[in-house]
């Protein structure tokens, strides 16, 4: 049906880019106030375990995707609808995202512009580029992750003489509990998100590597999340930092080298467009797989465009204002994302193994 | 299928060509009114804010274009109202992307200003970088009519002085995101630099020295020009700077000055019987600038006198800008409080509730070291004849 190959490099690429996203910008780690760094260390340990689960998934049933397996194990119907459980969460997902970069746009810079034209210009383009399938996404990942870093580290060094180590500590004046929280928060986003890969790296060349690109793309984005949490606590102090909707912007905005080197938060925005147009992209592209299998289509390509534009559309009346959005994300969406990304892979790759185990003693007897 | 291709071409460049062709919020560089700076009061008649701002006129013509400064000034019930009502007499919105100084009154300074920093960061011009100053003059708005050298832009003119102050370090040079930092600490109280007017060549021209002291967000008080240098001398904000009352005194009659190279401050809280002091240590490295005097103080047994009188008279003026401090305005700016929760975290959440009580009666110690390390091109003083 689709022969489509992605390269480790390419795999690892989208990996990093999906992760860092739209939470560099978003910050969701300050739930652990000025330890935030300490949250996303924690979480990134959390996730671990996860990581096994969903490269075991894609390796269990070769050439099987996470929707192959539910119709696999559950049956024609049940499959179907837990499938539909996932492509919602996909849709959803690729809403939010779409919703925060549109918020981003009109609050930074183009205050007067609706945001309607912000998220349908976006949709335009994740219409296009999914239609181009993940192969092209594999390349746009591969081309722009490498300049997308490296902006990151330019501006963090930029940002250095500006950069007050008291605002840190003390290290966990506030207790545990605080920690543990931004932890839980960021677990759910953006590293538990990354279960939609059991879909992508499904066409990944060399499967039996999944683990190591799971790994080694979270140890990457991990590194870069901390960084800027460190970065954004010691430039802007704890209470601008805990008070606005975008610290890491406002953090970058405070560049000033001799009146010479100022104002390049643009490239913290341009940023966060290149990553956030990724991860809608993933996210749209697991919806249309998800669809595809749901009403048997053979190619998810011919349904990108209508499912693409309600996207674009639903991003712009799921929430009435910027705060809904950002008290339902900060609130409610780490239980939110317990059912999707924790419970149904774990319940299938149960049912897989119990599947491949009586297989096995089939064939024995 | 070629039809469906090009046909798909022919909407996507008309949707792109809809979309992509420049910005909604498009603003044409003549359709502002550029501001550099803007001075907050309250009316005298009423209790509303008056907001004078600064525009930059670019004046062409010539080989150089030429920046004159002209003001427009509006009331509002609040700070936005007023902002949004200078355009009733400026006819242009005003664009706040380039402003430099936010020059406040004491009147409103007194009452508070965190909804002025809560404007800085929350509308998407003004830059979380801008410096906050305090007037020292009756009104904010007269500041922006003295006289200024070199520069026609008062508001330019004043970033310009804040940052040469790192040469005199007799104001602090505080950020909005500074302010903001120290006024919601509990272990800190703000501070902003002071701007005023001194008279020159019978003029009114403008001047940066001194400090305004905040409680919260509202003033409470000033410190001079040379108060101030000890105050960033225990904050460890110093710079250069010159200490010039050594000679005077016992040791000479004559004027000696000591230049600060470098200088690190260290504060150590100690805690002992339930009993909390701070502990202030000053390491100076610093040159002999000036020496009118006859007695050689070049020397090595001058050198040794010289230092132990200049380390004895930082202390004493340390201690007793801390002392002035405690009593009269009991406003913890040099964020002990935030030395001791970093220091000694335990002890701070149990004192923390009550640290104004205890910052009055705070014991403070000072050892200052100073290295002299050199006397410029000079070996000896020159001497007088007879």
């Amino acid at each position: 049906m689709d022969n489509e190959k992605l390269s480790s490099r390419q795999g690892l690429s989208i990996l990093i880019m999906f992760i860092l996203g739209s939470t560099l910008i978003l910050a969701p780690w300050r739930e652990g106030g000025k330890d935030g760094w300490a949250s996303i260390f924690i979480a990134m340990v959390m996730i671990v375990p996860m990581f096994f689960v969903y490269s075991r998934l894609i390796s269990i049933f070769p050439g099987k995707d996470l929707f192959d397996l539910q119709q696999e194990l559950f049956g024609k119907i049940a499959g179907k609808i837990t499938t539909f459980f996932l492509v919602w969460y996909s849709i959803h997902l690729c809403t939010l995202v779409n919703r925060n970069m549109s918020e981003f746009i009109q609050i930074v810079s183009l205050t007067d512009t609706p945001l309607f034209t912000i998220a349908i210009v976006g949709g335009v383009f994740y219409i296009w580029i999914v239609k181009g399938g993940i192969e092209v996404i594999g390349r746009y990942a591969a081309f722009i992750m490498p300049l997308s870093l490296i902006s990151i580290i330019v501006v963090s060094v930029l940002l250095i003489p500006k950069l007050n180590a008291d605002n840190l500590r003390p290290i966990m004046y506030n207790g545990i509990t605080p920690v543990l929280k931004g932890a839980a928060s960021v677990f759910g986003f953006p590293f538990a998100e990354t279960f939609l890969f059991t879909i992508v790296f499904n066409s990944l060349e060399n499967k039996n590597k999944t683990f190591k690109i799971y790994l080694l793309g979270m140890s990457i984005s991990g590194f870069f999340l901390i960084a800027t949490a460190i970065r954004n606590i010691a430039a802007l102090g704890e209470t601008v930092n805990s008070v606005v909707y975008f610290p890491s912007y406002l953090a970058v905005a405070l560049v000033n080298i001799q009146d010479f080197i100022d104002r390049i938060e643009v490239l913290v925005g341009a940023d966060f467009i290149f990553l956030g147009f990724l991860k809608c992209s993933i996210c749209l592209y697991a919806a249309c797989k998800g669809f595809a299998k749901i009403f048997n289509i053979k190619d998810y390509r011919q349904i990108t465009a209508p499912i693409g534009l309600m996207v674009s559309i639903m991003s712009i009346f799921i929430y009435k204002s910027t705060m809904e959005m950002y008290e339902w994300a900060s609130e409610n969406y780490i239980y939110y994302i317990v059912p999707f990304s924790i419970i149904l892979p774990i319940i299938t790759l149960i049912a897989a193994e119990i599947r491949v185990h009586s297989k096995k003693h089939k064939k024995k007897s | 299928m070629k039809k469906v291709k090009s046909s798909f071409a022919i909407i996507m460049i008309v949707l792109i060509s809809l979309f992509l062709s420049g910005c909604w919020n498009y603003r044409d560089v003549d359709k502002l009114n550029v501001v550099s700076g803007i001075t907050v009061d309250k009316s005298l008649d009423n209790d509303k804010y008056l907001l004078t701002a600064e525009i930059v006129e670019i004046e062409t013509g010539g080989r150089e274009s030429i920046l004159n400064s002209s003001k427009v000034q509006a009331e509002g019930e609040t700070f936005f109202d007023a902002i949004r009502n200078m355009i009733s007499t400026a006819g242009k919105k005003l664009f706040f992307s380039h402003m430099k100084v936010v020059i406040i009154s004491q009147d409103v300074a007194r009452e508070g200003i965190i909804q002025i920093a809560d404007f800085i960061t929350r509308d998407n011009e003004p830059r979380l970088e801008l410096n906050l100053l305090v007037s020292k003059e009756e009104t904010a708005s007269e500041i922006l009519n003295y006289r200024t050298i070199g520069e026609e832009l008062r508001s330019l003119k004043l970033y310009e002085m804040l940052e040469s102050q790192r040469n005199l370090s007799k104001a602090p040079i505080i950020r909005c995101v500074d302010f903001i930092q120290a006024a919601s600490s509990d272990g800190e109280c703000a501070i902003l630099p002071l701007v005023g007017g001194t008279m020159m060549k019978g003029e009114k021209t403008l001047e940066i020295s001194g400090t305004a002291v905040f409680k919260k967000d509202k003033l409470i008080g000033f410190l001079d020009g040379d108060e101030t240098k000890y105050l960033l001398f225990i904050k460890n904000m110093i710079n250069y700077g010159i200490l010039p009352e050594m000679g005077k005194g016992k040791v000479t009659n004559h004027s000696i000055s000591l230049e600060i190279f470098k200088n690190k401050t260290k504060i150590k809280p100690i805690y002992s019987d339930g009993k909390i002091s701070i502990h202030i240590d000053t390491k100076t490295t610093a040159a002999i600038g000036e020496h009118g005097n006859e007695t050689n103080f070049i020397d090595k047994k001058g050198r040794d006198e010289l230092k132990t009188y200049a380390e004895k008279s930082l202390e004493k003026n340390i201690k007793a800008l801390v002392r002035k401090v405690q009593v009269e305005y009991d406003a913890d700016i040099f964020g002990f409080g935030n030395e001791i929760k970093i220091k000694m975290p335990w002890v701070w959440r149990e004192i923390s509730s009550d640290w104004d009580n205890l910052f009055q009666d705070l014991t403070v110690n000072v050892i200052s070291k100073m290295d002299i390390t050199t006397s410029g091109s000079v070996i000896k003083p020159i001497r007088i004849g007879e």
